[in-house]
């Protein structure tokens, strides 16, 4: 939010850490802790561009996007006249955020138009995506009980939603306990089930080198 | 099983993305010889690269002062119309640009697309003599003996589902280097091993995350104002935290997408499906009608800032 952006800081910390690296070697060091990239960091302007909107995030999940995004301009705007807030607030891992699928009402999205609007498949295969076949599964489940018992009777198999490739499926058939199947070739390697599967039951594991999304100016 | 091979270098880094590729360019600038070797897992740089992107040209000013002049992509669009959106079901009201302090509104960035510079930044890096090895996954961490962090192992190839060698089987090579820099991006797959093993997350929040989803089109030229960035927020969002982005860049081309932040609590959500039904707001539509959907992806986004950056230094790393 606070800016969308974070290229030039991805930029400084690998500076930074160079520069801490190129002293390392100079004095003939290695493999120890390079204590003088953490206070690089500490000392550079990522850490007070990041302490300046600290709280924007919280605030909104706290008090919801009207209201937070109210407390988030006053916020920044003492910030910026250089008032700082005495507290930081907390995050919560989003892994644990979901409610149960009874305690939450359904919703319905619209048909894809096939103009301006697009179904899963369609648009994964503008992603190039293409992982050698016949491979071990490099999303894994590590209890498919639990994936049963909780992702899917519990929480209404969520993967099957926030996945934006459609890797993950649950196949009901009458008569049948339901199938997780796993398409991981499809995989664009996002990350969201490592970090939105309610039970951490899915693992991340890097696939076959070269595999992925093939994006061409991304 | 036969000894890996291994190959020595004085930093081995993961991931070329722009922070990896800045540390290696950095390196090679302050000292030619040291040996610095990137590992990417895409199948050439820039293919996993995704982002809107606005970009604040200050990391690129350190790094290499006159980029504009050497060639680097990200120069073609600079944002020259800042608009922010509060879309309602039908309309929109323009968030005018005085409710917002100086430090929001992309004064002197550009915008462009993320993965085309990075591939410049690889082009510079080799120039100064950094190995780039792309569709070398680095699959696991080693370690010495003192716990201290030796260098990655890359992935075998070849390797069947039920875990047999296929006739074009290549065992993995071990990377060795002084100093190993994790540089894997959001959620990190050997980052994710390391916080845990060294305590890094011990003194900050969790880090939390959004994900971002990404159309590119060809439109219509008659819609189409280089250098314009729209920020949206609002609808279709009513069980969600997130909002929308549309970036006119270079070529007539427009990058848009939406980001849901993951903290989200209805199972039935869908942030692919938002992104969609977004697209079809009056406002948007006009934009898109006549052109060309050319590419999709998706990736998440680390939220956390400040309180979520974990400890950054442990022996033989970062």
């Amino acid at each position: 939010m606070p800016r969308i952006k974070g290229t030039h800081t991805a930029m400084k910390s690998g500076m930074l850490a160079a520069d801490a690296i190129v002293d390392a070697l100079a004095a003939g060091r290695a493999n120890d802790e390079l204590t003088s990239y953490q206070s690089g960091y500490e000392n550079s302007w990522i850490y007070s561009e990041l302490r300046m909107v600290r709280n924007i995030l919280p605030l909104v999940e706290k008090y919801g996007n009207f209201w937070g995004t109210m407390l988030s301009g006053i916020n920044m705007w003492l910030e910026n006249f250089g008032v700082r807030m005495p507290f930081t607030m907390k995050h919560h891992a989003d892994h644990n955020a979901l409610r149960r699928k009874d305690h939450v009402h359904k919703i319905d999205y619209p048909k894809p138009d096939g103009v301006i609007s697009f179904d899963r498949l369609s648009s994964v295969f503008l992603s190039n995506t293409n992982h050698a076949e016949d491979q071990p599964v490099h999303l894994q489940v590590k209890d498919s009980e639990l994936q049963l018992s909780s992702e899917l009777n519990i929480f209404a198999g969520p993967s099957t939603r926030y996945c934006p490739a459609g890797v993950y499926e649950w196949i009901e058939e009458e008569g049948k306990e339901p199938q997780y199947q796993i398409n991981s070739q499809n995989c664009v390697h996002c990350k969201t089930c490592d970090i939105k599967d309610p039970n951490q039951n899915i693992n991340w594991v890097v696939p076959e080198g070269g595999g992925g999304p093939n994006y061409p100016n991304m | 099983m036969s000894e890996r091979e291994s190959m020595p270098y004085d930093v081995v880094i993961v991931g070329a993305g722009p922070a990896g590729l800045s540390a290696a360019i950095r390196i090679k600038q302050k000292s030619p010889d040291t040996s610095v070797v990137i590992l990417e897992k895409g199948s050439e740089v820039g293919a996993h690269i995704l982002s809107g992107a606005v970009v604040d040209p200050k990391g690129l000013d350190e790094l290499i002062p006159d980029w504009r002049d050497q060639g680097c992509p990200m120069a073609e669009a600079p944002v020259n119309d800042n608009q922010h959106w509060i879309l309602t079901k039908k309309g929109k009201y323009n968030l005018p640009h005085f409710l917002t302090p100086g430090f929001m509104h992309n004064k002197g960035t550009y915008t462009g697309s993320l993965g085309n510079m990075c591939r410049w930044l690889a082009q510079q890096a080799e120039n100064l003599g950094v190995e780039i090895f792309p569709g070398f996954a680095a699959a696991e961490i080693l370690y010495n003996d003192d716990g201290s962090v030796k260098g990655v192992v890359t992935g075998d190839m070849g390797v069947a589902k039920d875990g047999s060698h296929k006739p074009d089987y290549m065992q993995g090579m071990e990377i060795h280097g002084k100093y190993t820099l994790f540089a894997e991006g959001v959620r990190g797959h050997l980052t994710k091993q390391l916080k845990p093993k060294f305590a890094l997350d011990a003194d900050c929040q969790p880090q939390v995350y959004g994900i971002g989803i990404k159309e590119l089109w060809d439109i219509n030229p008659e819609n189409h104002t280089t250098g314009r960035v729209i920020h949206s927020q609002g609808w279709p969002l009513s069980d969600a935290n997130g909002g929308g982005f549309l970036y006119h860049q270079a070529n007539g081309q427009v990058a848009l997408g939406f980001v849901v932040w993951l903290n989200y609590s209805n199972p039935f959500l869908s942030p692919f499906e938002e992104m969609q039904r977004w697209k079809t707001h009056p406002e948007i539509r006009k934009i898109l009608e006549g052109g060309k959907r050319v590419s999709y992806g998706a990736r998440a986004i680390s939220d956390g800032g400040f309180q979520s950056v974990p400890k950054l230094a442990f022996p033989g790393v970062h």
